[in-house]
């Protein structure tokens, strides 16, 4: 059995009519053109081959005991919550409200929840985004109202006991509503292994604002693909903040559609890698609207073998007149075996636009070394200091309810695994 | 008592040798100005008696309290009371200033078997110094010299200084590219650091910056070695004449 006929072989929960139909179209097209392969030139530098290996030899064993979800608490949080494990909401938010989960909709007749799970993707490249659409039968629904103000934790929980997770998280905004979300996966049993396919749509109504802070799993046996597609109206703003640590194969594809005038998107991004890790950032921004801006921001050190991808592409639509897009990759290289492949793509077809990109690839300075050893520190906390402050300046921007947990956990992660 | 004793030093950068016979002492207290031309080897003596790598000694000894001072690797010649001022202080973006000066602190005392000092009383030992040096707080809190102007730059080395409190402070002209102001503002902290015990070795170009920080002996330093050394009117004279007549003294 090919992986694909493997991941097709699970049941998803039944839906309505309407959605069970939408699951057999994504289902037959994933069995027509397959997952994306290498001659993809989006998955060039990422092949599935450790995945497959992965789950061919992984052996999906239910949990001994209940994770222990105390010890995943955000420290001094304190938004609403919503967790799920291994794919089911463990939270049960009352019907109607603002946050709730996809569980509670599956045979219902929701006409915008209908339009998401219909709409095409953007970009193309839809092997694993129809994987999810073909299977999913749970995620996050989070609709907020026209100027609300909400922060929430969005907590998935990884035990080992699924092979494959997909789950579907539907986000709208309403005008001028803001959210500041918490989009992270934690492994909570040791050697939990398995695929996190998780793919979140976004609406972001005039004026709303979402503050996006993504903590994908580091665990060397999961393998994450984590999708967001996102439209974004006039006068709004996404900004995510992606803080990856290693994970066998991790691929982001982050497509933003800036569709009304003035719409912003900010994409940062640090990749603080060691062992055989291998993390791909694909990021696609498509200014449609006139006078959008969008930044990526993309920084991280390679340690070992590890291995990181970076594709950011600009795409100015006609009539996007006075787009003003930026992107900068930088990174660090740790070992001589490590490997970074970046690339920056822009497709422009309006006028009066400013596209700026720029990527450098290095190793840490022997200048800034020295300044630090000749003030008494040593080499190895030197080295440390200055990895974890180049990765540190991307988080300076994260939301103030999670940024000393965000450092904390890149502090940690350098200080085990990437202090050789 | 002889704080440090070059001898005879021949140093070379990538092969090609800087520094050619250098001898010099410096004693406990003492203030001592090296002043040359430019290329005369001024700021690579400062680079090898703090340690940095690329600099190879070919010959002759650095003697520390004693000590071979070579022997020691840049951070633990800092821990022994070693410090040099930057004549260009690097920027290190993502990591804090008082963060940074914490763990240098901390690093020396840990080496010097001390106990190491927790946030609030560095915070006040830091309060003290800038209190002591005159100096405002505004660039405690940004990233290591980032975006500083160069007579900020200079006066964080100054600031570190008064925190690390050495033993022996080299200044790599500190003097260049400061105006008048804040050329004062860092002599004085310089001043002010200056006791019995505490030895200073001020490379400059310039007589300028012994107006504000008087010596006790004056060395010229030419093609890699010590030509002349007097007192303070030899920096006088030096900056009347220029090195022309010296160049020519040694070529008689």
């Amino acid at each position: 059995m090919s992986m694909l006929e493997a991941l097709l072989a699970h049941e998803p929960a039944p839906v309505a009519d309407w959605w069970a139909g939408v699951r057999s179209d994504h289902r037959a097209l994933l069995e027509r053109q397959g997952l994306p392969g290498r001659k993809q030139e989006n998955w060039k530098y990422t092949s599935l081959r450790r995945l497959e290996k992965l789950l061919a030899e992984h052996v999906v064993e239910p949990a001994a005991d209940k994770p222990k979800l105390t010890g995943l608490a955000l420290p001094g949080f304190s938004g609403e919550q919503l967790v799920f494990v291994d794919g089911k909401c463990e939270s049960s938010p009352d019907e109607g409200a603002a946050i709730g989960h996809l569980g509670q909709h599956l045979s219902a007749d929701d006409a915008q929840l209908k339009v998401m799970l219909e709409k095409p993707f953007e970009g193309g490249d839809e092997g694993f985004a129809a994987l999810n659409t073909a299977l999913a039968d749970d995620g996050a629904v989070l609709r907020i109202p026209a100027g609300a103000v909400l922060t929430v934790d969005l907590l998935a929980v990884h035990t080992g006991a699924a092979q494959a997770v997909h789950l579907r998280h539907l986000i709208h905004l309403e005008a001028d509503a803001q959210l500041v979300l918490i989009d992270r996966t934690e492994p909570t049993h040791e050697g939990a292994a398995g695929l996190v396919n998780h793919l979140t749509q976004v609406e972001l109504g005039s004026g709303a604002r979402l503050h996006h802070v993504r903590i994908p799993p580091a665990a060397p046996q999961i393998s994450a693909v984590h999708r967001v597609e996102v439209a974004v109206a006039s006068g709004a703003r996404y900004e995510s903040l992606t803080l990856d640590r290693g994970g066998a194969l991790v691929r982001h594809d982050q497509n933003i559609v800036l569709a009304g005038s003035e719409a912003e998107a900010s994409l940062a991004g640090v990749y603080a890698l060691a062992g055989e890790s291998h993390v791909d950032n694909h990021c696609l921004i498509h200014h449609a609207g006139e006078g959008a801006s969008s930044n990526q921001w993309f920084k991280g050190v390679l340690g070992d073998r590890s291995r990181a991808v970076f594709n950011g592409k600009v795409l100015v639509g006609q009539g996007a007149d006075g787009t003003d897009a930026r992107q900068s990759n930088a990174t660090l290289l740790l070992s001589a075996d490590a490997e970074i492949d970046t690339k920056p793509e822009l497709e422009i077809y309006a006028e009066d636009v400013k596209c700026a990109h720029g990527a450098t690839v290095g190793e840490l300075s022997d200048k800034e070394l020295f300044y630090l050893r000749s003030r008494g520190i040593p080499e190895a906390q030197a080295r440390q200091m200055l990895v974890a402050g180049f990765c540190r300046e991307v988080l300076a921007d994260a939301d103030e309810s999670v940024r000393e947990h965000l450092i904390s956990l890149l502090e940690n992660h350098l200080d085990g695994e990437l202090n050789s | 008592m002889s704080v440090l004793k070059i001898d005879k030093l021949h140093a070379s950068v990538e092969g090609k040798p800087i520094l050619k016979g250098l001898s010099l002492e410096v004693k406990e207290g003492e203030v001592a100005a090296i002043m040359g031309p430019n290329g005369s080897g001024k700021s690579t003596l400062a680079s090898v008696l703090a340690g940095r790598d690329g600099y190879d000694i070919d010959s002759g000894t650095i003697t520390y309290f004693g000590q071979d001072l070579t022997e020691l690797a840049a951070e633990e010649r800092a821990c022994a009371g070693v410090f040099l001022a930057f004549q260009y202080p690097v920027e290190i973006p993502g990591v804090n200033n008082v963060y940074f000066l914490r763990a240098a602190l901390n690093a020396q005392r840990k080496a010097r078997g001390e106990e190491e000092l927790d946030s609030m009383a560095f915070l006040k030992l830091v309060r003290q110094r800038l209190k002591q040096l005159k100096i405002t707080d505004d660039l405690l809190h940004r990233a290591v010299n980032e975006g500083f102007s160069g007579g900020e730059k200079k006066r964080n080395e100054i600031f570190q200084m008064a925190v690390l409190e050495p033993q022996l402070a080299i200044l790599d002209e500190t003097d260049s590219g400061l105006d008048i102001d804040a050329l004062k503002i860092v002599s004085d902290g310089v001043n002010d650091l200056r006791d019995d015990k505490r030895a200073f070795v001020v490379v400059t170009h310039y007589q300028r910056l012994l107006e504000h920080i008087v010596p006790d002996s004056v060395h010229v330093l030419m093609d890699g070695r010590i030509v002349k050394s007097g007192e303070r009117d030899l920096a006088l004279k030096l900056e009347e004449d220029g090195y022309g007549w010296l160049e020519k003294e040694l070529a008689a």
